[in-house]
């Protein structure tokens, strides 16, 4: 009988959960006119165009194929299962997509690492020959880092701080959710910006990431004609305004232009612009497994995220151990415990733990 | 608030005067059943100003007696006849020069006029505020409604990102906000020219018809759009795409959008397919086969079936993709008009435009 790899494993826990947890599995709001899309465990290959007119209907689906990663559109189509010309847009939810690779922490550069696509030999630094095998197809991955995902917490804060104060959503109207493995996702459903197009909802993404912000039109001294001792605005000022304001110390000024733009940097979001202006975006639908993490996608209420830790509350996995051959691994935590460097180990480690090993292909399970 | 006489016949877009004239008698459908010469005549004027001056008059001001149901009524039949005329250029020309009329009206106008209008026509979310010394705004308005026409206009003052915004409201003084509306009357005029009608029309506007097609061909020539020459003019190239096409030269990592700027752009200058495959295949470790299908697909041969345009300006900084206006960049919000004033300005200076690119 042939050995069963990781994926094959990690197939079999996300059918389990997926049976014994389908309810945790929220549908989103108006279901029949949501384009569904499914990357399978076999091949990775990727179910486009589907349509559910039921939460009964989803829920089967994801009990009874059991995909790696599910994703819904942010857009609402009169035909959701047609081709992409064929649907009948009528319209899409804001969204927006912070993700830690778009942020530049200190430690950004070093969670890359290459995977032997035949050895499953792992480089941290990216080769065109394998050393183990000679091999030259490799798999680039990323390591989940606890750094990285507070600075992208932090990013999604100033985000709903525009959203609510800046443009006038409420909490009820935006959702936030564990991206489940890098970042954080923020939906706005209303009906007040289903349509808007694209250049709309690009001057909404360089609204909250500072995108040709000229400081003078906020009150504030023009560099080039500038005259001195102008008044800036009040730190209560609203819009960008204030958040310049109450940024910059206007007695420690040396050099305006300078300043100005690194208070701008400080205080813009951090998002990628491109997902919030695609109006056909397929996004991972919250509260199900991500396949790179073996984490939940939680949905987070917008007043408690800041205390909101995915290494805690985005675990699908809390019973249970397993025992797992690990290649290679950096340190990482789970709940309260830290765990690794491993290198060559065959070692039992909580279920959760020994899951995001097997996502991350650099362990396999030992029967 | 119902629009008085003389505003129906300034603002004929509002719903207060498709009202009016269906008071008065005027169908659409029937035009046999209205005595309408001086209507069909003010028409023909307000098209003619459009072609010739760019701007449709407004004699409310000059004129004493003038009479508000022929201005009233002539703006649907204008309509008519440019949408039977069926011309995009045309199309354009005239919703733009009833616009310019709308505009100037707008700026004179009273702060609660401007509300009355908008409750008359999109049902915007405006608020009049108080002006102060420290509070010159005039109105606030939803950045929703705000957002439908800013983002035509070029200058910095319109970004979003530039306004003051408090709570979902966007600050605007008059002007700004009556250019917003003259935007959305703009568009709105344009879509009822689109919506195409199948009217048996009375021999007397047909004659009408004649007339100003002849006109338009008069003047159709002078309009006519500078034209991408027949050579591809690499020191034309916009900052933005003369990067990207080094970084291609260079192998280095261009981003999806980023291609997807360059190939276009390529693509609309006069580079054939097959060449730009062959330059990305050479360049890069792109496989063939995917190269080849994004590429034809930009270039309308896929999928779609349309060609597409380079990203315009603002896309490109958006995306971090400009690397830094010069002189004719501030003239134009697009790579590909850059080329074209560029190359104008390569062929006043230099009595040779450029060289073929070499067949590699
Ligand atoms: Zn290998
Ligand atoms: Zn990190």
């Amino acid at each position: 009988m042939k050995k069963k790899t990781a994926k094959d494993y990690v197939k079999k826990l996300f059918g389990e959960y997926y049976k014994d947890n389908i309810v945790e599995v929220l549908p989103p709001t108006s279901l029949d006119k949501r384009e569904f899309g499914f990357l399978l465990f076999k091949k990775g290959i990727m179910l486009r165009h589907r349509k559910f007119l039921s939460k009964e209907k989803l829920h089967g689906f994801l009990q009874e194929k059991v995909p790696s990663n599910a994703y819904y559109s942010s857009a609402y189509y009169e035909k959701p299962d047609e081709d992409m010309n064929k649907k009948g847009w009528l319209g899409s939810d804001l969204l927006f997509d912070i993700d830690a690779d778009h942020i530049q922490t200190p430690c950004h550069e070093d969670h890359h690492f290459w995977i032997c696509k035949n050895c499953l030999n792992i480089s941290k630094v990216q080769t065109e020959i394998c050393p183990q095998c000679e091999g030259t197809k490799f798999n680039e991955e990323l390591w989940i880092c606890e750094k990285c995902l507070e600075a992208a917490k932090l990013e999604t804060l100033k985000l709903i701080d525009f959203l609510i104060s800046d443009l006038g959503f409420s909490t009820e109207e935006i959702d936030v959710c564990f991206s489940g493995q890098r970042g954080y996702h923020v939906h706005i459903e209303s009906e007040s910006i289903r349509n808007l197009n694209q250049s709309a909802r690009k001057e909404i993404v360089d609204y909250v990431s500072g995108t040709g912000l000229k400081p003078v039109f906020h009150g504030f001294p023009d560099p080039e004609t500038r005259k001195k001792n102008k008044p800036v605005p009040e730190m209560n000022a609203p819009g960008w305004g204030g958040r310049l304001a109450r940024e910059i110390k206007v007695k420690k000024i040396r050099n305006w232009q300078k300043d100005l733009e690194n208070a701008v940097q400080k205080q813009k979001a951090s998002v990628d612009t491109v997902v919030t202006i695609d109006l056909h975006r397929l996004i991972r639908l919250p509260t199900t497994l991500h396949g790179k993490t073996g984490f939940i996608a939680a949905k987070i209420q917008t007043t408690r995220l800041e205390e909101f830790n995915p290494f805690t509350d985005a675990l699908a996995f809390k019973e249970g151990t397993l025992t797992i051959h690990i290649n290679e691994s950096d340190k990482f935590r789970i709940g309260e415990t830290e765990y690794g460097p491993f290198k060559h180990e065959t070692i039992e480690l909580p279920l959760a733990a020994a899951v995001l090993l097997l996502c991350k292909n650099v362990a396999q399970p030992v029967e | 608030m119902i629009l008085s006489k003389s505003e129906i016949a300034k603002y004929p877009f509002t719903k207060n005067a498709a009202q009016y004239v269906k008071d008065l008698g005027l169908d659409i459908n029937d035009l046999s059943s209205f005595d309408f010469t001086r209507t069909a005549e003010r028409a023909e004027q307000r098209i003619e100003e459009a072609i010739l001056e760019g701007i449709v008059s407004w004699k409310g001001k000059s004129e004493k007696g003038l009479d508000y149901d022929v201005e009233t009524t002539s703006f649907p039949i204008a309509i008519l006849i440019v949408s039977t005329i069926a011309n995009e250029f045309f199309r354009r020309r005239y919703a733009l020069a009833e616009a310019n009329r709308i505009n100037n009206l707008l700026i004179e106008e009273k702060k609660e006029t401007l509300l009355n209008i908008l409750d008359n026509s999109f049902s915007w979310d405006v608020r009049i505020l108080e002006v102060t010394i420290s509070q010159p705004y005039d109105f606030n308005m939803y950045f929703v409604d705000y957002l439908k026409n800013s983002t035509e206009f070029h200058d910095y003052k319109w970004k979003l990102v530039n306004r003051k915004i408090k709570n979902g409201k966007v600050f605007v003084k008059k002007n700004e906000l009556a250019r917003l509306i003259t935007e959305e009357v703009k568009k709105h005029i344009y879509t009822r020219l689109k919506n195409e009608l199948t009217l048996k029309l009375p021999t007397t506007l047909t004659q009408r018809i004649d007339r100003i097609k002849q006109i338009l061909e008069e003047r159709g020539s002078k309009f006519k759009r500078d034209e991408i020459p027949s050579i591809v003019i690499e020191a034309a190239y916009p900052p933005c795409i003369k990067r990207l096409y080094n970084n291609l030269i260079l192998k280095k990592h261009i981003s999806h959008i980023g291609r997807f700027a360059l190939t276009s752009f390529l693509l609309n200058v006069g580079i054939d397919v097959e060449k730009l495959i062959k330059l990305y295949t050479s360049a890069t470790d792109f496989e063939e086969g995917l190269t080849r299908y994004q590429v034809e697909h930009i270039a309308g041969k896929r999928g779609s079936g349309i060609k597409y345009n380079p990203p315009n300006c603002e896309t490109l900084k958006t995306h971090n993709l400009c690397p830094g206006e010069d002189i004719i960049c501030k003239t134009i919000r697009n790579p590909i008009p850059y080329y074209l004033k560029k190359v104008k300005k390569i062929r006043t200076t230099k009595p040779v435009g450029g060289h073929e690119k070499k067949n590699s």
